[in-house]
């Protein structure tokens, strides 16, 4: 017999989710790699804005916030692949360490 | 609700945890890109599967269309594109490694202990409606305008992605193809270098 789950429940996993997310972003050497842990962030705040929309909304606008958000981040990974593979072309890297020409 | 519906509820929110927990760990640390691209298939997945528990049936449709049909295609996409997959050691040095762990427990940290104590407004359990007639009537009416600049922002990405792809690939088809203007391209790009 398990407890009900709350909303904390969800908001700890989101977390969890979102942890796990700069943990990757931050260590990762490749940039698609990267990208993955932005993905993985961007899905725990959906996951806060749906949980939101069941426990605590009295119409469904949170769940219209979370599609905008997936909507947003179909945009941000088609240019930000684009980038990588253009970054990819020129330096035929994608090693963030080595992508340093603009440093001062 | 009953009962037997709140287990049941239950058991599915754990699984579903330990699919996204587990599959998001194995996304941030196997060593094989493309591994972490089909893990992160399975930490999609089961955030498509919280989004139906909490009773958003057409937000986790979308997540599957367009996370699991787009997003996911094209980073593998990427990751092949880019196929310099062992080539690129994936991890930093120790010190970033030690750092990168400090700091997402530290966020986690920040954020359980923001979220636990706080005794959230609870307006009851809501009934699991269909949910895409009234995402579909609010889209149009008080959502118009978001979903219009949604629409611009879309094809903006999509012309500014192809853009960027594009611009290179012209450059090298055309290279010896014999016509003036492409000498005369070259001729200014020698320039730049010199």
């Amino acid at each position: 017999m398990l407890s009900p789950i709350s909303l904390q429940d969800y908001l700890i996993l989101s977390g969890l989710l979102f942890s796990i997310g700069v943990f990757g972003v931050l260590t990762r050497k490749n940039a698609i790699a990267v990208l993955m842990g932005v993905e993985l962030m961007l899905n725990a705040a959906n996951i806060n804005l749906v949980a939101f929309s069941k426990f605590i909304d009295r119409g469904i606008q949170g769940q219209i916030f979370a599609l905008f958000s997936i909507v947003i981040a179909a945009a941000e990974v088609a240019v930000a692949l684009a980038i990588v593979i253009a970054v990819y072309k020129t330096t035929r890297t994608i090693d963030l360490d080595k992508e340093d020409s603009m440093k001062g | 609700m009953s009962v037997t519906s709140y287990t049941i509820q239950a058991v599915f929110f754990y699984l579903f945890s330990a699919v996204i927990i587990g599959s998001a760990l194995m996304v941030v640390l196997l060593r094989n890109i493309v591994r972490s691209a089909f893990a992160l298939f399975f930490t999609l997945s089961g955030v498509a599967g919280i989004y139906i528990l909490l009773g958003a049936d057409f937000v986790g449709v979308t997540q599957v269309l367009i996370y699991i049909g787009g997003v996911l295609i094209l980073i593998v996409f990427g990751v092949m594109l880019t196929h310099n997959v062992y080539s690129v050691d994936i991890f930093n040095k120790l010190g970033t490694l030690v750092m990168g762990t400090i700091s997402a427990i530290v966020t986690f940290t920040i954020i359980y202990y923001s979220v636990k104590p706080v005794n959230w407004l609870f307006i009851g359990f809501k009934p699991d409606l269909p949910t895409a007639r009234p995402i579909g009537t609010q889209l149009m009416g008080t959502f118009l305008l978001p979903f219009e600049l949604a629409s611009i922002l879309l094809v903006l990405a999509m012309v500014g992605a192809a853009y960027l792809i594009r611009s290179e690939v012209r450059g090298t088809s055309q290279a010896g193809a014999g016509d003036p203007g492409n000498e005369q391209r070259q001729d200014t790009a020698g320039k730049k270098v010199h």
